[in-house]
Order: C-alpha cells, then structure tokens, then sequence
C-alpha cells in the first residue's frame, strides 16, 4: 500500500483495510497485511485511521483468542529463530506491542475525540481478550485483570496536556463493572504518585482536572450492594477476588481520593472539590477521619474555601465524632460583612442554623453570635436581612437567656455599644452586655417585608420558630416580583405638583447640573 | 295534544295556578303568626302569615302527582303512555275530551266504512229532493202530536204564520236575550268604556255649541254697544294722547326692566383660597403620614370601628380604647386647647394655619400652593403664549376649511373653556367687522382699517401655512407619535402633546380615558427615548415629566401598571445579566431617569407602595451588584444615591446598600500604597486589590486647591459622556459629591440607635486614611463636618437596652350599648358593591340549600308514609286471608264433626 493511496481515495482504503482484516484472520498466508494496517493507523485521514484501529483490534482480540501471539518477555529473544511457528508468535507479539503503543498514542494525544473514544474502546477490548487469556504472569490473584495494560490506559487518560473530559465522559459507562472500578482506583493511585514525583513543584491544573473528572464520575456501591458484575470473567467464577469486596473497593476510592487531594489544587476545583466531598466521598470512604488534615487546612484558608470546607467538617463532626477544638470561634471568625455576597450564601447560613441547633451552647457563645450578626446586618443587601432576622430570633428562642439582647428591664444607658466586634473570641466579646440596636435601626429599613421583621423582634416572641429555609434562597427578583404583584385597587399618587423632572427643591440640586443649558440653545429634533 | 310536557313536574307547575284559584280562601284556613308586638299599619312579612293546611295539601297532590308516580314505577322496565286524546291537555274539559274523542272514533269508523263503498258520489233523490233529508222524516210539527189538543201553540202561530211578520223580534227581546248570556268581564269593561266615551263626545259637543252661540251674542252685543258709547261720552277724552315719556321715565323703566345679575357665591378671597388649598395638602399630607407607616385608610377605620364592644362580646383579646374626649375648660374666658390642637380660626384676619411638614419643602410649600394654579393656567395657555396672532387667523383658517374638524374643536373648547373663551370672542369681533367691510363700505375710516387687518391677516396666515393643526389624532403607538412630532421642535412637541390631550379629555367622548392611558405609555416610551440622546434634552424631558404626571392624575391605576411593567422589564434585564454573571453594569440613562420619574409622579414615603417599592429594590440592585470600573459607574453610583436620599427624604427609612456604597466610593478615593493593603472593610460591589482601586485617586498631588467645585453634569451619566470623566476635575467633583451625600444622610439617619455601628467604618476612612489635602476647601470642609457629626454625636447619645415594646394596659370592658349616627335599618350591609354582592349570593345560596333540604327531607317522609301504608295494607290483606282461611278451616272442622256425630248416631 503506498502514501499516495492513502491521500487519493479514504474511503476505498478504509475499504481495503476491512478486506485485509478478513483476509488476516482467515489464513496466515496474509499476515503481512498486519504491517500494512500498522501503517495507515498512523495515517491523517480520521476516517483511515478510525477503519484501522478498529481493525487492529478485531485482528488481535481474535489472535488472542487463538493463542497465537506471544506475550512474554521480548527482549533478548530476537536471536533465536528456530522454530518458524514460534518466530510468527514472536512477530506477532512485536506487532501487538506495536499495536498497543499506537492505541495509547491515539488516546493520550489526537485533535478528534471521537478518534481518542475509537482507541480506548479498542483498548478496553483488547482487555478483555487479554483478560479470556492470560498469561501466566498477568494478575497476583485469581481475577485475570490484565492490570499492566490498564495502568497504561489509565496513565494515558491521566493526560497533563490534554483535556480529556470527553473520553473520560466515555469511560463513565464503564464504571458499572467492579473490577475496572476498583483497578482504575488503584491504578489512578499509582499514577498519582507518580506525577507527583515528576513534578517536583506541583502537577498542572489540567491534569488535575482530568483526576478530578475521573474521580467524581464514579459511582460507588453502597453498603448492601452486591458486587459481581466483572469485567474479565475470573477463571474461577465463585471464587473470591478483590474486586468482589466493597473493603477493597473502599480502600482503593479513599488511597485514590486522598493522593489526590494531597496535590495544591486550583481554586475554583478547590471549591468544586468541597462542594461534593460531604455527599460523594465521605460516605464512600473507609475512613474518613483521613480528611481531617484536608479539611482543616482549607477551613484555615479562609473565605469562600473556609465556607465551603465547613460542609465536609459539619459531616466529619456530625458523623463521625470528629472532635475539633475552636470550631466555634472559627465559624466566628467567617462572618464577615462579605459573607452576604458570596455564591454560598444560602449553605453557609443554613449550615450555622444547624450548628446553632443545639441548646447546650452556651449562652454567651450564641449571643456572640447573635450580635455579630445584627452588626453585620447593617451592611447587608435587602435579600439577605430577612434570613438573617429569622435567624437571630430563632436563635433568640433557642436561648431563652440570649433574650436580654431584645429586653432587658431596668437597665440604664451606657455611652457606648460594649459589644466588642474587633475581638475574635466570643467568649470575650461582651455581647450579652450589649443589646441589639441594629435591630432596633433595621425597623426603619427601607423595605417593608424587613422592617416588619424588624418590628417582630421588638416584641415578646412566638414560641414557634420560624422556618428558616424559605429565606435562605430568597432572590432580589422575587422579592421584586412579589412587591410588584401586590397591588391594592387604588395607588396613591403624589400631590405635589411637578416643574419638571428635577424640581429646584430637589435633593439633586446641589450635586447634580439639573437645569436644562441654555433656554436659547433650541435643539430641533 | 296540543302541549306535551317534558315531565310531570312541569306539568304540575302549569296546573299551579289553576289549583291555587281553586282553593277558596277559607278564613279558618289561614294562620297568622303571633307578634311580639303590633304596630299599626306594619305589614305582615311574608311568613308570617300563611295557609299550612293548604299548603301541605297542595305539596302532597304534587307529590302524589310526581314523586309517588316515579315510586310505583320504581322497579320497572316498560311504562305505559297515555295516549288517550287530550288526556295530557290540561287545558281541556272532560266533555270536551269525551267530543274530541267521539269525533275522531266517528272519523275512523268513517273512513274504515267507507273504504269499500262504490257509490260514494251517488245521491238519491225524490221530487229533486234528496232522499237522505227526506228519509230523516223531519217534520216540523212533529212534535206537535203529542199535543194532547191537537192545536198549534200560539207562540208557534205568531212564530210561523205568515212568515213571522206578526211577530218581529225587537231589539229590547234581542237585547233581553244577550243578557241571558252571562257578559264576560271583557265585554262588561269595553261596554263601559264605550259609554264612556260617548258620554264624552257628547258633552263636547255641546260645549262647541254654546260656544258658538256666546260668541254670536258677543258679536251682537259689540254692535249694540257702538250706539250706547256714542250717546254717552264725550269726543275729546277718547282723542287724549298720552304725555310723551321723558328721559327720566325712560331710564327709570329701563332699570326696571334690567335683568338683575343673579346671585352667586361670594367670590373667594385670596386667603381663602390660600386656605383651602393649605387645608387640601394638609389632608394629604396627613394621608401621606398614614401611609408611611403602613396604615390605610382602612386600617384607621377598622381601628374605630374595634372601639366598641357590645354587651354580647367575649373577653377574647381584643383591645378597647376609648377614644380621645375633648375636655371642655376655660381659662381666663377663654377655651382651654390640649397641646397640639388649635381653634380653627374664625376671622378672616387670622393668618392661615400653616403646618410646617417638612424641613425641606418648608419654604417652598407656600409658594407651591400659590404657583400650583398658574402653573395650570400657564399649562393650559401654553398655546397662547406661541402667539395669540397667528393662532387666531389660524383657527380662522381651520373654520373655514373644513368643517368636521369645527366640531370636535369646538368641543374641545367647552372643556378648556377660558382658554379659547378669549379667542372665540376675538373671532366674533373679527367677523362682525368682516361683515361690516360688506355693509359699509362708504365710510372710508373704517375701509381703511379694514384694509389694514386684511393685510394684516394675509401676513399671518401666510405664517399659520407652517402652524400646527389644532386637533390630533390620539396616536396609537411611539410610531404614531414620532410622525406628528417630526421636524418639530421641542416646544411644539409640547403643545402638540398637549393638544392630544385636550381633545381627548375623558369627558368628550367614551373612549378617550384608554387612549389617554395609551397615550401615558407611549410618552414613557419617548421618555426613555429622549433620555438616551445624547445630550439629553431636559427641557423637553420636563415638559413631558409634567405631561406624564398630569395623565397620571387622571387615571392612577392604569398609569401605575404602565410604570410597572417598563420597571419589569428593566429589572428582568438587568437581573438576567445579574444571574449570569454575578455582576452587572450600570443601566442606561432612560433607566436611572425612570427611577427619577417615579419619585416624581409617585410618594416615595410610603411604607408599602406597589411602584415605589420595587423601584427601590431594584435600586439597591444597581448598588450591590455593579462593579465600579470607570467614572461614568461613579456618577451613576452617585445618581441612585441620590435617588435614594430623595426617596427616603421624608420617611428617614435606612438603606445599607447606600452607605456601603458611598463607603467603597470613600475608599477609591484613599489612595494605596502598593503591597500594603489598607485595612478597611470594603463591602461588595468594591474589593480590595482591584484593578480599579484607584479610580478616584488624584493624579496630582496639589494645585487643585483652588479649584471651584460644580455639580456633576447629568451628561456623564451617558455611555458615551462628552465630557471625560478620567480628570482630576471629575474626581474631585465626584468626592465631594460623595462627601455631600455622606453628610445628607448621615443626618437624616443621626437618631437612629444605631447610627455610629452604621458610619463607623466611614468615619475610620475619613479619620485615618482621607486626610484630603489636596483638596479644595469646600471638600475638606464636608469632611470635617461628617466627623465632627460623628464626634459631638458620640458623647451625646447614650445607649439605652432595648426593651420590648410595652402592650397597653387592658382597659375595662364597658358594655355600653352601640349607638349609630343616623342609622338606616334598610341599609344594613355596608361595603363595596363587590362585598354586597357576594353577600346576596352567599344569601340566596344559604336559602336554596335549605329549600332543597327541606324539601328533600319531606320526600323522604312522604316516601315512608307511603311505604307504611303499603305494608299496612298487606298486613290487613294477609290477616283477612289469615281469617278466612281459618274460618273455613273451623267451618270444615265443624262439618267433619258434625258428620262423625251423625256417624256415630248412625251406627
């Protein structure tokens, strides 16, 4: 087959490979054809190259089969040609070596997706061939995984160059077979350590990307989920092999999950890692006292991440009896006048709810609280102040003895707030002392729903607490569209007659260049 | 059948009304319930005087009628039909029935008989008699047989001998024998009604004719008379003429004959009128109050209405508070007023009582009540004021071309009446001197006049070729609009503007209230328009401020809704890039003027408003989520906060977002050393470390001392301002501006407890980091007045614990009796038409239900009696077989007996 053919017609080559690949697997006399194929594999035509790999995988899965390829050790054996049988098996192993390299070059590196989603199909075909027959060698243990050839799968898909969403997105499906579940973990494992050995400084951002996209597609089998879909049939089918044990599995997910969280990862995967650890991970893993470290780290980061790294540490507390010293007087360290303008707004709040829950925190701990936010109140956007109003009369409730904060009889007036907001012990801030005036001021708020909020807090309150949830996600819009829709019949109109848009007694007056320039300067329209 | 019923039971309602005229009324049938008390002449309601035994009788016939009907068809398939002739016609007698039905068997006898016979057509005759009379032997004697005399009766002679000339009946028999008739009522009443009339026609008629005879005598008498004057009086008193009517008499009769000017209201004085107008702004002002805390109108009504407790209330935790007696006191002779409350003055002397409301508007208000009127008059002349010249020869012109626009013109001008009153009688002038010119053309001083005002009037309608019509179309979109408007100049807009509206006053026609309000939203949409130019044209945008308000005096609802929905869409807008984002930028200039306009036509104060209150959140949106990147953010910035501090002027309601955002502005201004970050909170929309931290930072670091501060152009609000914003000009402009807002509401909000956490962050800036050096005086001087506002403020306010509000102390229940002012018991329900409505409904439904109940309820039982009776008549059925079975048994037993004892003899 000579280059110009290739270049003149695709189709007809693509033709041609099918022809060979018949001929191949019917007799030996075409085996040469083998090299031909090896040759337009390398081609730049897509439609070449896809008829060429799918043909080298259904020539070698079927020469598998027939045990006809050599696959031990090839170094060192090139002298010996006695045996012409044993030299074809031998040729054929250079050529599925050759085969294999191509495959994983395609994957790891090739503009086409659709071309790098052919090659790890023909891959992961050709590991199941190898898998029906394995060599002596291949797998410790019963199972027949054929695990060199998938760590080299999984290196190549592990691309720091390339993002490979798309085949990984691919490689999903294959996540229902527990064998290649677990040996991707383990394999993952490996690479990870690796690539954090090759780079010295730390693995690039698209990397650790495509780690993360490989781990968060995954899904694990719960508790009672039996596990015996495989991949490669064992060639005992009752016997016990690792991929059969969620143990394993577990180990595998969390040496995987913790290799890569070791890495310095970029901020907005930092977030999106936080974000699903309490739900995807945590309950996967075997022991997730190992986040720990982890999650301490980020909650130190502050910020956003401190928000979000909260999640994870409220499961590990919660959960997993996780015993964290200061967690309280760090959870009032984050709030912030910024914590009312970050995505997470809405967590955040609902999880110092849950936090505020119990009863047995001491008083003075959650009228610190109950201050810190009043105070940070005053800075804060319309769509917010009514969750935080709720929230600081449910905690009112809650601590009967916080309520010295909205009343206290007898008192006389002091020359200054003694709450002190600069101190970051709560235990020292002085807010049972205090009262909240914030509040008082909020009931002058220039919206009506949070003033009327207000106003509650300025009477005895209802036993029942309020349902902080419907405020949590509460948006400017509706709040908008709600005042607009509630319109009474008749609209009061305002009485003083207007001179123009900006009357001379305006507010704008002094600030603005209200009067029109010049009454002679006519413009004509 | 001439009817056929549906069912029975319409069948039983047509038959209602006969069966209720059957029923005499029996006086011991009828039942009057006992009153409490009798009041004369009161009529008896409806149910309290009735018929039961009637009545119960009428709805069990109608039941047996109906419901028993349906009960014995119960359990079957097949029904039989009546189809007997008339058998369903109530309408019908029973003898008539019987006829109806005897004709119709005769007819298919008839025809079933006559089926077969041949010789139908053929009649047999006797003598040219036919044989079927003959055969009836009908004789008229016949009868006379029997008479025993064998005499003809003497009525039969007079009758039947000679033809019966002998005895021609007279009209009195004839009319002797209609009155054996009974008269129906009908002919009984038109009998008496043609008497009537010509009893009437006939009493006319004579009249007419002594009339004629009076007059014949008149005339004779008139003759008569001649003769008799001339005999006795004398020539000369006849002739006397009478004494000419001096001047004197003349003008006395004449006054006499003045028609005297009708008497009117006095005409108000200027006080007066200043009064009322204070009294109305008072009244909404105190509205405007009520409003801002939150309370209607309602509200207040309901609050007095809850005052009073009736004997039959229950101590449930409802407050009764008494309302504020005015005690009665004197002092010194005279009247002793609690604080607060003023006699209202009763000489014209005194001045009007003029409330101060508000710090601001206080100077201005005088001036506004008195400028209000010719801020109409000016409005409403606007025309005129183009030059009265050209408009009049121009209507001229109009009334002459064409006349269908003379009608709606003229309507036009009975509304705006005073205005075109002026022209019309200018016109008038005009046309009587043209019909002059015709008349008297020999008197030269006049022609030449004339000549004069015809030139006159040639020149100026020359000049009316390029004047605007007077009546328009009212346009149905912008696009409408643009085309009246284009090549006009700004002025003529307005007056064209204006004109629409004239002509579509909501009085003049059905329609003209939606197209006015059509015509609100298509000016908001030029006003959208106009403030996206560049530069904007504030006269016009004033002229159409004035315009949009006025409209929306007229019609409040729609004119609300209209702003409403430009806001939505806005605000959807903006928030979708929001969304997005996460950010936004500043909303073009038509937005931020919108915000304005609102402030303008709607009150900013109150607690809930169904326009103003969006406007302020979306507002504080544009606050929150707009990073400040360039000068033109900051004017806009400094425009919404301007906004606000006139939305919340009067009411004093505090809005974070503002102080924030004068805060970050604040904080731009401070200038950073790189590296080093200052340690101030920045709230969001500004950050520390961004790229633009240093937007208002000078460049210079002195000379501008000396600069003169002025206020901010409007135009830099544009996106394309032509003024560049990226000079220490701007800069310091802008600071001080920010400074100035600081100051504003840092006073407005200096009573609220809160007031130093709310400004402490703005005071650490001033404080410690915005020394303003390089500034000029006025700047360092708004500075030094914030802290010193802070300072003093400091010392002075002591922090008092809150406590809860305290609830008012439970006052006696006093079970008075509730007494109404001119109480109506006819008008019981009060409320709006809607409630009354819903009332009746509720009413008649509550009546129905129980009709229905009740009647149902009565089915059942009559059901059940009937089924008691049922089975009572079986049980008496089965006893009577019982016994008569027995009794044959008993009887048979006897015989046997009786033949076993004969047995027994005979053996």
């Amino acid at each position: 087959m000579s280059a110009d053919d290739v270049k003149s017609e695709p189709r007809s080559v693509a033709a041609d490979i099918k022809r060979k690949t018949k001929e191949v697997l019917q007799s030996r006399e075409h085996a040469n054809n083998i090299t031909d194929i090896l040759e337009t594999a390398q081609s730049e035509e897509d439609v070449v190259t896809a008829a060429s790999l799918s043909a080298l995988q259904k020539i070698f899965s079927t020469l598998l089969g027939r045990k006809e390829v050599y696959r031990g050790r090839l170094k060192g054996l090139e002298e010996e040609t006695a045996d012409p049988k044993k030299q074809y098996s031998r040729w054929l192993g250079q050529c599925y070596m050759d085969t294999l390299d191509i495959l994983l070059n395609r994957l790891s590196s090739h503009e086409n997706s659709d071309i790098k989603e052919l090659a790890l199909l023909a891959l992961l075909k050709l590991v199941t061939a190898e898998g029906k027959h394995p060599t002596s060698k291949s797998g410790g243990d019963q199972s027949n995984f054929p695990l060199r050839l998938f760590q080299l799968i999984i290196d190549k898909l592990m691309s720091s160059e390339a993002d490979q969403s798309a085949v990984i997105g691919r490689f999903q499906d294959y996540f229902q077979y527990d064998d290649i579940r677990l040996f991707t973990f383990v394999s993952l494992h490996k690479n990870l350590r690796m690539v954090t050995k090759e780079f010295t400084q730390h693995p690039p951002d698209t990397y650790l990307h495509n780690v993360h996209t490989l781990l968060s597609q995954v899904n694990m089998p719960g508790e009672g989920d039996e596990l015996s879909s495989l991949y490669v049939a064992p060639t005992d089918p009752d016997a016990e092999c690792r991929p059969k044990q969620l143990k394993e599995q577990r180990r595998a997910f969390t040496n995987a999950w913790l290799s890569f969280l070791k890495n310095k990862l970029p901020t907005s995967l930092y977030k999106q890692v936080l974000l699903t650890l309490d739900q995807a991970v945590i309950p996967h893993m075997s022991s997730p006292k190992l986040l720990i470290d982890f999650l301490t780290q980020s909650y130190n980061i502050g910020g956003a991440i401190s928000l979000l790294a909260l999640n994870g540490l409220f499961t590990l507390i919660y959960k997993h009896n996780l015993d964290y010293p200061d967690f309280f007087r760090k959870l009032y360290a984050l709030f912030e006048p910024s914590v009312f303008h970050v995505k997470y707004t809405a967590r955040f709040f609902h999880l110092t709810d849950v936090f505020l829950t119990s009863t047995h925190i001491p008083a003075y701990l959650a009228a610190a609280f109950i201050k810190r936010l009043s105070r940070l109140s005053l800075s804060a956007p319309v769509s917010a102040l009514q969750m935080v109003l709720v929230l600081i009369s449910n905690l009112l409730r809650r601590h009967p003895n916080c309520q010295v904060l909205v009343h206290r009889s007898g008192g006389e007036g002091l020359g200054s707030d003694p709450y002190d907001a600069n101190e970051p012990d709560p235990a020292k801030c002085k807010a049972m002392d205090s009262s909240l005036w914030e509040v008082k001021s909020l009931q002058s708020h220039v919206h009506p729903d949070v003033s009327q909020a207000a106003v509650l807090l300025g009477k005895p309150l209802a036993p029942l607490e309020t349902d902080l949830s419907q405020y949590l996600e509460l948006q400017t819009s509706e709040m908008f569209d709600k005042d607009l829709t509630s319109q009474s019949d008749q609209v009061p109109l305002e009485f003083h007659v207007p001179k123009g848009l900006f009357g001379p007694n305006d507010q704008f007056y002094n600030i603005w260049a209200t009067e029109p320039p010049t009454k002679k300067q006519k413009t004509v329209n | 059948m001439k009817h056929k019923y549906t069912s029975k039971a319409d069948f039983v309602r047509k038959n209602k009304k006969k069966a209720q005229t059957d029923v005499k009324s029996n006086p011991f049938e009828v039942r009057i319930n006992k009153q409490k008390h009798t009041v004369l002449g009161k009529k008896l309601r409806r149910f309290d005087k009735g018929m039961p035994g009637v009545s119960r009788s009428k709805a069990i016939k109608k039941r047996k009628a109906t419901l028993l009907q349906e009960y014995q068809q119960r359990g079957k398939r097949n029904q039989f039909v009546d189809r007997r002739l008339g058998e369903n016609d109530p309408e019908m007698t029973l003898e008539d029935k019987m006829l109806q039905r005897f004709a119709m068997e005769r007819k298919t006898h008839h025809e079933k008989a006559g089926a077969f016979s041949l010789n139908e057509e053929e009649e047999l005759t006797h003598f040219g008699q036919s044989l079927s009379q003959i055969e009836k032997f009908e004789e008229p004697d016949s009868d006379s047989e029997d008479d025993a005399t064998g005499k003809l009766s003497g009525e039969y002679v007079k009758e039947a001998h000679f033809g019966g000339f002998l005895t021609k009946k007279t009209s009195k028999d004839s009319l002797e024998e209609k009155s054996d008739k009974p008269k129906s009522r009908q002919e009984m009443i038109e009998e008496i009604i043609a008497q009537s009339k010509q009893r009437k026609h006939e009493r006319q008629h004579q009249k007419e004719q002594t009339e004629d005879l009076r007059e014949k005598l008149d005339q004779q008498w008139a003759e008569f008379q001649t003769s008799l004057h001339f005999n006795k009086k004398s020539q000369p008193k006849e002739e006397r003429v009478r004494p000419k009517a001096d001047d004197y008499d003349i003008m006395v009769r004449e006054l006499g004959f003045e028609i005297k000017a009708k008497a009117s209201d006095r005409l108000k004085t200027e006080e007066e009128l200043a009064r009322e107008e204070q009294e109305r702004l008072q009244k909404l002002e105190a509205d405007r109050q009520l409003r801002m805390k939150g309370l209607t109108q309602e509200d207040i009504r309901e609050q007095q209405q809850n005052r009073h407790v009736s004997a039959d209330d229950l101590d449930d935790g409802f407050d009764f508070i008494r309302p504020e007696r005015l005690q009665l006191a004197y002092k010194d002779g005279k009247l002793l007023l609690p604080e607060g409350k003023e006699l209202i003055p009763s000489t014209s002397d005194d001045k009007p009582i003029r409330r101060k409301y508000h710090s601001e508007a206080d100077g201005s208000e005088a001036d506004q009540s008195e400028d209000e009127d010719e801020g109409h008059s000016e409005e409403d002349n606007s025309d005129q004021s183009e030059g009265e010249g050209s408009d009049q020869s121009e209507e001229e012109d109009d009334d002459d071309d064409d006349g269908s626009d003379l009608e709606s013109e003229k309507s036009a001008e009975d509304v705006s009446g005073e205005e075109e009153e002026q022209e019309e009688e200018e016109e008038d002038k005009d046309e009587s001197e043209e019909d002059g010119e015709e008349e008297r053309e020999d008197k030269k001083g006049e022609e030449a006049k004339a000549m004069e005002k015809t030139k006159e009037r040639k020149a100026i309608a020359e000049a009316a070729q390029t004047e605007l019509p007077y009546t328009f179309k009212a346009p149905e979109s912008l696009k409408d609009l643009m085309e009246l408007m284009e090549d006009q100049s700004y002025d003529r807009q307005l007056i064209i503007i204006n004109r629409i509206r004239k002509c579509h006053h909501p009085s003049l026609a059905e329609g003209n209230r939606t197209k006015l309000q059509n015509l609100f939203s298509i000016l908001l949409e030029y006003f959208g328009k106009l403030a996206n130019q560049s530069p904007v044209a504030m006269e016009m945008i004033d002229g159409l401020t004035i315009h949009l308000y006025e409209l929306a005096q007229q019609s409040p609802g729609p004119a609300a809704d209209t702003v409403q929905t430009v806001l939505k869409n806005k605000y959807h807008k903006f928030d979708s890039v929001c969304q997005r984002k996460g950010r936004a930028v500043y909303p073009a200039v038509d937005t931020l003027l919108l915000l304005k306009l609102v402030s303008v036509m709607f009150p900013t104060s109150d607690f809930r408003h169904s326009v103003v209150t969006p406007a302020m959140l979306f507002m504080a949106q544009i606050l929150t989520k707009c990073p400040v990147t360039s000068g033109r953010d900051i004017a806009c910035g400094l425009f919404v906060c301007t906004l606000f501090l006139q939305y919340v002027s009067l009411s004093k309601r505090f809005v974070p977002e503002v102080i924030n955002y004068l805060q970050g502005l604040l904080y731009l201004a401070v200038k950073k050393e790189s590296g080093k970050a200052v340690d101030v909170e920045v709230v969001p929309p500004f950050k520390h470390n961004s790229a633009q931290g240093n937007l208002l930072v000078l460049q210079e670091e002195d000379g501008s001392t000396s600069m003169s501060i002025k206020p901010l152009p409007l135009d830099c609000l544009s996106k394309s301002p032509i003024q560049d914003t990226d000079t220490d000009d701007f800069r310091i402009c802008a600071t001080h501006a920010t400074l100035h807002l600081t100051n504003m509401f840092a006073n407005m909000y200096q009573n609220l407890p809160a007031f130093h956490e709310i400004f402490s962050p703005i005071r650490d800036l001033l404080s410690k980091h915005l020394l303003l050096p390089a500034y000029p005086r006025e700047v360092q001087d708004g500075r030094s007045q914030f802290l010193q506002l802070m300072k003093g403020d400091h010392s002075q306010t002591t922090y008092c614990p809150l406590q809860y509000e305290k609830l008012k102390p439970k006052p006696l229940k006093l079970y008075e009796p509730k007494f109404e002012e001119g109480y109506n018991p006819e008008r019981k329900i009060k409320g709006s038409r809607k409630q009354k409505e819903k009332e009746r409904l509720l009413k008649m439904h509550k009546r129905e239900m129980k009709g229905a109940v009740r009647e149902i309820r009565k089915d059942t039982q009559f059901l059940a009696r009937q089924q008691l009776q049922e089975q009572m008549e079986k049980d008496a059925e089965r006893k009577r077989k019982v016994k008569e079975i027995m009794h044959h048994l008993s009887s048979q037993e006897g015989e046997c007996k009786q033949i076993a004892k004969k047995k027994i003899k005979i053996m």
